[in-house]
């Protein structure tokens, strides 16, 4: 190790304090970047799992292929590896209640196929030999039909033919067309497994059978044939495809460009007498991770929020070249008057980084993955209870040894940027000033005068520590602007976080259910003893049993559409009614006994004076063609007189095509309210709640039909119970609570997220701000022991040391804070618009944390500088004349 | 004689307009090797502005310094600092040692810079000379100020530059310690036929010296 060198290790060694905050800052900047490219790489890989898992390892499926087409589908060089499916054939599910699903639909996959087909076995095992069988979920949950495992199946299997041509899994069943079962053979099968429904390739969206799936070990003569390609195939898929349709590439290209010629489609059909379907998704994820639509623009999203850390690290990384450079301007210039070049000075500075980034990129390296190996853990608990099911964790951590060498190399530019303009600076440094006392401090005489102002209130400690504060802007610029910037990412960040909190909880606060029952009373047998057993389930917390019927017009005069309403629809061509837009619509709604009276009591209403009586729900939810959302506003502006509502009901004229009106009712108004009963969603108008007699009496005209809203905690406890009550009825279940609690687990998420990232930035500054601090006052050492030998007392030095801390802690604050603010209202503008009754959501509380935060922070710190240079002799500081 | 510096017609001026100060003005003369050469003058007569010249710390007005026929100023900065480092060694009043490096590293330190290696045997007679020989391994703060200044000259002889300037070499030393410098001072002119030029306000001290030039408001007035 040359001299240079060695003084360079010296010097780091001796400000060891430094060296140390300086290592944590890279090691926090590079773990920063580290975790950013380690979790997307992670969710990238995560994702194609996903894929893999529940929709199929494999690329391309040529159906129904002959012999000579399979082996050379299956010996092509594009090909990795593939597996297969026979189909065995169709047979009628009787007991089925889904119309549009009559059939199961027999189909045997090879073993690897079982495995590689992205079928996800719920519960037994696959099937091991041609006698057994897997069924999907669906056939339980969607035909209604029980099958346990265990149970054998007897079956008629055969071809589904149409006029005599055979039809498979993606045509679809239509009553209206005559098909039939040819060829039928008769099977047994035992059920071993259950699994869920297969992936669309497998069984299309609207199959006419519930997909079976059993063993196979040998290819039929029309056997599916699922390829999987090698890199190279993904790489040039579309070579890899006309190869493996054993067209030209260049008929491929004109195909994809719809430019065949009539005789060139005729041939084609001939050539390619099978179908093809394509694992696109999959496909364009292993094909090239930008090349995916999502991955591209998340990777942008990666790209500008890393560019933020490196900024922010550079800035901060940087300051403390600066310090030590501004410490050894004397050393520098030495070295220069004894001959040190330009060159070697600036080596010495990029050497003192290359030795802070040999600690300090490793060392963020590993913190980085193992942040985000936490990171991965923890979303998989949140996530656990959505795939509970699967035995599968949503993310898998990755380390992506190219993400871990483009950290590195981020971590170098960065540790490069920081230190370019202090190495420049030090090469500047003239051999000269080394033989001068100081080049730091150059002081023209009008820049430092202080306000009288400050010297009568804070006396002569304050004025000099404002003269300090002038004196010195640049080095405390980067104590101010590190404070700015952990505060302006602080408030906007965390006033994000409080709007998505506000923003998901108004998206729910319309569904105050989680479990929602449906069902025509007359599809019910001993519908009323059936519904009471289920609203006094344990379990239930509240329960609503509503109706409700739109197409209601209000024809009163002094009803106009509020403010808000026409801002939120003003530039919507298609205003969010049905209608036309200028009928002011209204929805009739019950809500059940139970509810209604909940309601009038938080209304404070008495029943006898509602009773045939409406209360307006005066709300709504309108498309806002600005937003390009749905945005929920006060719909109605409502005059003090009108007293009873005139309501006419729209009608529509089969003969002449035309909608008309026609008088309804009136109904006498109590109260216009947001406030809303349990169980009622937003919708497009008002909705007028009405008691349930009055509501059965004026709507005559609609299936009698009942929605029973159920809050309850254990929803999917509940939902059991209530399926076995209605067992052998038809009615629907939705759980909602489901959705609720991914969107909770997703705001929490996001929230760790975001925190994570906050938390992390403004470690970043405060090591900053404890460099420049600390420096500073070790850099004024000789100063401070000159006040004090001119008679400055300790609490006269204390007290001027706090004066500054307060002056910039203040100034930072007064800049910090407006802008924080500021950014958070545009966030603000940018996720949700003017019309959003989401207001803007004053962010109080991070900033009495900032201020808070602020103040102790500096003072600590201060107060750690001030007990070491209180330590110190004043003579001895004085007379320490050696650099 | 070997003529070793020619300073010719050096004048600096600092500051503008009103502000200008001129510190020297047009000042020639000539050393010649293994001459031991005292720069007298009042406080702001410049000869600390001529010493920072000759050693090519700073750059003049105009004017031409030539040493060992060079005209340093004609070099560009990385080639004045290589110059500097083998023929210039410079003594400052303060020593301006490395805090953070002992007694033998300040000493190898522009051998060092032009990555070479120092000889022992040259650096142990040296310390010997210096009388440092014990106070090797001794970091700078742990030396009084005249074996912090003699490990200056250390530094200044190691490559036995073409001259050596000393700015008030024993300005900060009490009277022991200054008879010390001056006697190694005078050795290395004496021994190694070093040339010397050194700044001094002190009279006595000068008188020790072959020649004296005084300066008087940036121009030599005697000993030209």
């Amino acid at each position: 190790m040359n001299l240079l060198h060695r003084l360079t290790k010296k010097n780091l060694e001796l400000n060891r304090k430094r060296t140390i905050v300086t290592i944590i800052g890279i090691i926090l900047s590079v773990a920063l970047i580290t975790a950013v490219s380690t979790v997307f790489m992670s969710g990238y890989k995560s994702i194609v799992q996903f894929e893999k898992v529940f929709y199929g390892d494999y690329h391309m499926v040529f159906e129904k292929v002959d012999e000579d087409n399979f082996n050379r589908i299956k010996n092509n060089r594009y090909v990795e590896h593939y597996f297969y499916s026979n189909e065995i054939g169709y047979s009628k599910l009787e007991e089925g209640k889904n119309d549009y699903k009559p059939y199961l639909y027999v189909l045997a996959f090879n073993k690897d196929g079982l495995d590689k087909a992205g079928l996800v076995l719920l519960d037994g095992r696959y099937p091991e030999n041609e006698n057994e069988v897997v069924i999907s979920s669906h056939i339980k949950t969607d035909a209604r039909v029980k099958y346990n495992i265990g149970d054998t199946l007897e079956l008629d299997v055969g071809k589904r033919t149409i006029d005599g041509v055979q039809v498979g899994q993606h045509i679809m069943y239509d009553t209206e067309v005559g098909e039939e079962l040819v060829d039928i053979t008769h099977k047994t099968y035992k059920i071993v497994g259950l699994i869920e429904r297969p992936s669309n390739v497998v069984e299309d969206f609207s199959a006419p059978g519930y997909s079976v799936i059993t063993y196979t070990d040998h290819p039929s003569e029309k056997s599916s044939i699922y390829v999987r390609f090698n890199k190279d195939g993904l790489k040039h898929s579309k070579k890899a495809i006309s190869s493996l349709m054993n067209i030209d590439y260049s008929l491929y290209l004109k195909m994809n460009d719809d430019d065949l010629t009539e005789e060139e489609q005729a041939q084609m059909v001939q050539d390619v007498n099978y179908d093809i379907n394509a694992n696109e998704y999959l496909m364009t994820l292993e094909g090239g991770l930008f090349d995916n639509k999502m991955f591209e623009s998340l990777g942008k999203i990666v790209a500008v929020v890393i560019g933020i850390i490196i900024v922010t690290s550079v800035f901060c990384i940087k300051n403390s070249f600066d310090i030590s450079i501004a410490e050894k301007t004397r050393q520098y210039g030495m070295l220069a008057s004894v001959g040190a070049t330009k060159k070697q000075i600036r080596k010495n500075v990029f050497y003192e980084a290359f030795r802070l980034g040999l600690v300090g990129i490793p060392c963020g390296i590993l913190l980085g993955l193992f942040a985000s190996w936490i990171l991965i853990i923890i979303t998989n608990l949140i996530f656990k209870n959505f795939l509970s099911v699967y035995d599968y964790n949503f993310l898998i951590f990755s380390i992506s040894i190219p993400a871990i060498l483009v950290s590195i190399a981020l971590g170098i530019v960065t540790l490069f940027l920081s230190s370019l303009r202090s190495a420049r600076k030090a090469s500047k440094i003239a051999p000269i000033t080394a033989i001068r006392n100081s080049e730091e401090i150059k002081i023209k005489a009008n820049k430092v005068k202080s306000p009288k102002i400050i010297k009568k209130i804070f006396g002569v400690g304050g004025e000099i520590s404002y003269k300090n504060l002038k004196r010195s802007k640049k080095k405390y610029r980067t104590t101010v602007i590190s404070i700015i910037v952990s505060i302006a990412i602080f408030i906007s960040l965390s006033s994000l976080m409080t709007l998505l909190y506000k923003t998901i909880k108004q998206e729910y606060s319309g569904k105050d259910y989680t479990l929602a029952v449906n069902y025509r009373l007359e599809k019910i047998e001993n519908e009323k003893q059936k519904r009471e057993q289920i609203i006094n389930l344990d379990g239930v917390k509240d329960y609503a049993i509503t109706n409700a019927m739109g197409g209601y017009v209000i024809e009163n005069e002094g009803v106009n559409f509020s403010e808000e309403y026409t801002k939120a629809t003003d530039d919507n061509v298609n205003r969010y009614n049905e209608y036309g837009g200028e009928y002011k619509d209204l929805i009739l709604a019950r809500v059940g006994d139970h509810a209604y009276k909940n309601y009038l009591k938080k209304l404070g209403l008495k029943e006898e004076d509602v009773k045939g009586k409406g209360i307006l729900w005066n709300y709504a939810q309108v498309y806002s063609a600005k937003k390009a959302d749905m945005v929920k506003v006060e719909c109605y502006n409502i005059n003090k007189n009108v007293k009873t509502l005139h309501l006419s009901k729209l009608q529509y004229d089969e003969e002449k095509h035309e909608e008309y009106v026609e008088k309804f009712a009136d109904i006498d108004l109590v109260e216009v309210t947001q406030d809303k009963p349990f169980g009622v969603t937003v919708n497009g108008s008002a909705t007028l709640i009405l008691d349930d007699e009055t509501y059965n009496k004026l709507v005559t005209d609609q299936v009698p039909y009942n929605e029973i809203l159920i809050d309850a905690d254990n929803a999917d406890d509940l939902q059991d119970q209530i399926e076995k009550i209605l067992d052998g009825d038809d009615f629907s279940i939705t759980n909602i609570l489901e959705d609720v609690r991914m969107m909770r687990a997703l705001v929490l998420l996001i929230g760790i997220f975001l925190y994570g990232f906050i938390t992390v930035i403004i470690l970043i500054g405060i090591t900053n701000i404890f460099n420049t601090i600390t420096t500073n006052m070790e850099l004024r050492q000789k100063e401070f022991a000159m006040l004090k030998s001119v008679g400055m007392t300790k609490k006269e030095f204390n007290r001027m040391v706090r004066l500054e801390t307060f002056f910039y802690g203040t100034k930072a604050l007064l800049i910090g804070l407006p802008i924080g603010i500021a950014l958070s209202i545009l966030l603000y503008y940018l996720l949700t618009n003017a019309t959003s009754l989401v207001n803007y959501p004053i962010p109080y509380v991070p900033v009495l944390i900032s201020i808070v935060a602020v103040f102790v922070l500096i003072t600590c710190i201060m107060k750690y500088s001030i007990s070491k240079i209180n330590k110190q002799n004043i003579i001895e500081t004085i007379r320490n004349e050696n650099i | 004689m070997e003529e070793i510096l020619k300073v010719d017609k050096l004048t600096k001026i600092y500051g503008k307009d009103n502000n200008k100060v001129v510190a020297l003005d047009k000042v020639s003369f000539t050393v010649n090797k293994g001459e031991f050469v005292a720069i007298i003058g009042a406080s702001g007569s410049g000869k600390s502005t001529l010493l920072h010249l000759i050693g090519g710390v700073d750059r003049p007005t105009s004017g031409k310094v030539f040493i060992e026929g060079e005209d340093i100023f004609k070099l560009s900065d990385d080639n004045l600092a290589i110059f500097r480092r083998r023929q210039v060694g410079l003594i400052y009043q303060f020593y301006n040692l490395l805090p953070i490096l002992n007694v033998e590293e300040n000493i190898k330190l522009p051998v060092e810079l032009d990555g070479k290696k120092v000889d022992e045997k040259d650096l142990t007679e040296l310390l010997k000379t210096l009388g440092l020989e014990s106070r090797r391994k001794h970091l700078p703060n742990e030396l009084s100020g005249g074996q912090q200044q003699r490990t200056s000259i250390g530094r200044a002889m190691i490559n036995h530059p073409a001259i050596i300037l000393a700015d008030e070499p024993t300005g900060n030393l009490d009277s022991k310690a200054s008879d010390e410098i001056m006697e190694l001072l005078k050795l290395s002119n004496k021994k190694y036929n070093q040339t010397i030029i050194m700044i001094t306000h002190n009279l006595e001290l000068a008188s020790q010296a072959d020649r004296i030039i005084k300066l008087e408001d940036g121009r030599i007035v005697e000993g030209e």
